[in-house]
C-alpha cells in the first residue's frame, strides 16, 4: 500500500511537472485580453458610427442654413424598478454577459430638420446582426474560460486554505492535551500531503480540460476550425463597421472638398480644410487598421496555444511574442474604430456658401 | 434571412449540411480579391481628378458604393453560414466545460475555508475552556 501511494505521488508529480495548467496562465490571460479588445473594437466602432452620423447631420444643417426644430428632449430614461430577490443576489457577477455590444441607437435631444422628424431618420446605420453578437459573446466566454482554468491564483488560494486548515486542525489536536501534542505534527503533515494530492489531481483535471477545449476548437470541420470560423466572422463584422464609417466620412469629405475655392472667405476655407483633414485622418487610420490582421494574429496565437498544450516541452515564449504583436494590432484597430472625426461646427458642405 | 436581425446560432445550425455553401474562409478570400480589384479601379480614377466639384467624384462614389455592397454581401453570407452557427455552439460548450472545471477547485477552496472557520471556532472554545479550568 505504501509503495502504491509513493508511486501515485511520483506519477502525479511527474505529470504535473510536464503539464501544469498554470504554465499557460500569462499567455492565456493575454489571449483573453485580446479577444475582449476585439469585442470592444466592435462596440466602439458601432458607437462611433452613430456619432459620425450625428456629426454629418450637423454639417448638413449648417450647409443648408436650415430652419430647425428641437426634439427628443423629453425622452427621459426611466428603467423599471427591480427590487432584487435572494435568487438575484446569488447570481455571481462574472456569469453575466461580458460582451460589450452597444445598445440600439436612439434619437438624442437635439436640433433637426422638421422633415426628418416625420420621416424618422434615426436608424442604426450598421446594426450588429444577432449571430455576430453571439459569436463575440462565445469568443470572450471561451477565452475567459481558458483564463479561469489556468488561473494560478486559484491554486495559491487552495494551497493557502489547505495550509490554514492543517494549522487549525493540528492546533485543535494539540489543545486537546495528552497524546494530542505528539499527534498534531503528524496530522498537520497528513493534511498537507492529502491537500497536495487533491490539489495535484485538480490541476491534472484542469490541464485535461484546457487540452480538450483547445483541441476541440482546433478540430478541422468541413467549414473550418471552430475557433477560426468565429474569429473570422467577428473580423467581418468589424470590416463592415469600418466600411460604414469610411463611407460616411468620404461622402462628407467629397461634399466639403467641392466647396473649397476662391469664392469663399479665408476663414471659412480654413475651417473646411481643417474638417477635411480631420476626417481624412480618421479614414486613413481606418484604412491602415485591419480587422483581418487582428484575426490572423488571434488565430495564430490560438494555434500556438494548441501546439504548446499538446507538447511535452511547451514553447510559451513563441506564443507570448505572437500575443505581443497581436496586442499592437488590436489596439490600433480599437483606436481607429473608436476615434472621433472631430469637425468644427462652423463648417459647411454647401457649395459656394 | 440575415438582415432581418433574427438569425441566431440555433436557427442556422439546423441548416448545416443542407447546402454546399462556401466556407467563411473562402468568403473572406473572395472579399479580399474583390476589394483589391475595386481598390485598383479607385486608384486609377483618382488620378483623373481636377479638383473642386469634380465630375470624377460620381465615378468614385459608385466604386465606393460597390465596395460597401461587397462588405454587406459577405457579412450577410457569413451570418447565414451553418459553419458559423456550429462553431459558436462548439465554442459555447467548450467555455462551459472550462468554467465548470475551474469552479471545482475554487469550490473546494471555499469548503476548506468554511471547515477551517468552524474548526477555528472550536479551537477558540477549547482554549477558552482550558483557561477557565486553569483559573
Amino acid at each position: 500500500m505504501r509503495i502504491r501511494c509513493a508511486l501515485f505521488a511520483t506519477a502525479m508529480a511527474s505529470v504535473v511537472t510536464a503539464c501544469s495548467p498554470y504554465d499557460f496562465s500569462t499567455p492565456v490571460n493575454s489571449l483573453d485580453a485580446k479577444a475582449k479588445a476585439l469585442d470592444s473594437a466592435v462596440s466602439a466602432g458601432h458607437q462611433q458610427l452613430a456619432s459620425d452620423v450625428s456629426a454629418a447631420y450637423q454639417r448638413s444643417l449648417i450647409a443648408h442654413r436650415a430652419t430647425v426644430v428641437v426634439a427628443g428632449c423629453d425622452k427621459v430614461y426611466e428603467p423599471d424598478l427591480k427590487v432584487p430577490t435572494d435568487a438575484d443576489a446569488k447570481v455571481p457577477v462574472s456569469s453575466k454577459p461580458d460582451t460589450t455590444v452597444s445598445p440600439l441607437p436612439r434619437q438624442p435631444c437635439g436640433v433637426y430638420f422638421p422633415v426628418d422628424l416625420k420621416n424618422n431618420p434615426f436608424q442604426d446605420p450598421a446594426p450588429i446582426v444577432p449571430i455576430f453578437a453571439e459569436a463575440m459573446k462565445a469568443l470572450t466566454d471561451y477565452t475567459a474560460g481558458l483564463a479561469a482554468v489556468t488561473s494560478a491564483k486559484d491554486r495559491a488560494d487552495y494551497d493557502s486554505a489547505v495550509s490554514e486548515l492543517a494549522d487549525t486542525v493540528s492546533g485543535l489536536v494539540s489543545n486537546a492535551g495528552g497524546q494530542g501534542a505528539l499527534a498534531a505534527a503528524a496530522i498537520k503533515a497528513g493534511i498537507n500531503l492529502l491537500g497536495w494530492m487533491v490539489g495535484t489531481a485538480l490541476d491534472i483535471q484542469r490541464f485535461n480540460a484546457l487540452k480538450a477545449a483547445v483541441n476541440a476548437m482546433n478540430e478541422p470541420e468541413k467549414e473550418g476550425k471552430p475557433f477560426n470560423v468565429v474569429v473570422m466572422s467577428i473580423a467581418q463584422q468589424v470590416n463592415r463597421l469600418a466600411d460604414r464609417r469610411r463611407r460616411l466620412l468620404e461622402k462628407d469629405i467629397t461634399a466639403l472638398k467641392a466647396s473649397l475655392g476662391p469664392q469663399i472667405g479665408e476663414e471659412t476655407y480654413r475651417l473646411r480644410l481643417a474638417d477635411i483633414n480631420s476626417m481624412a485622418a480618421v479614414v486613413d487610420a481606418l484604412n491602415q487598421a485591419s480587422a483581418i490582421d487582428a484575426a490572423n494574429g488571434l488565430m495564430l496565437a490560438h494555434l500556438q496555444l494548441v501546439l504548446a498544450v499538446n507538447s511535452p516541452k511547451p514553447n510559451v515564449q513563441t506564443l507570448a511574442n505572437t500575443l505581443k504583436a497581436l496586442g499592437e494590432k488590436v489596439s490600433a484597430l480599437q483606436t481607429a474604430l473608436g476615434t472621433a472625426a472631430s469637425a468644427t461646427s462652423s463648417s459647411s458642405g454647401k457649395k459656394g456658401s | 434571412m440575415v438582415n432581418d436581425g433574427k438569425a441566431t446560432a440555433d436557427m442556422t445550425a439546423q441548416a448545416a449540411d443542407d447546402e454546399d455553401l462556401p466556407t467563411v474562409e473562402n468568403l473572406l478570400k473572395m472579399r479580399t480579391a474583390a476589394l483589391k480589384a475595386i481598390g485598383a479601379c479607385i486608384a486609377a480614377v483618382e488620378e483623373l481628378q481636377t479638383g473642386g466639384d469634380d465630375p470624377v467624384d460620381k465615378a468614385l462614389e459608385k466604386l465606393r458604393d460597390k465596395r460597401s455592397e461587397i462588405e454587406d454581401l459577405i457579412t450577410d453570407a457569413i451570418a447565414a453560414s451553418p459553419g458559423l452557427a456550429a462553431a459558436i455552439l462548439a465554442m459555447k460548450k467548450a467555455a462551459k466545460t472550462l468554467n465548470d472545471t475551474a469552479a471545482i477547485m475554487t469550490g473546494v477552496t471555499e469548503v476548506l475555508k468554511k471547515i477551517d472557520e468552524i474548526l477555528g471556532f472550536g479551537n477558540e472554545v477549547v482554549s477558552a475552556l482550558k483557561s477557565v479550568g486553569a483559573a
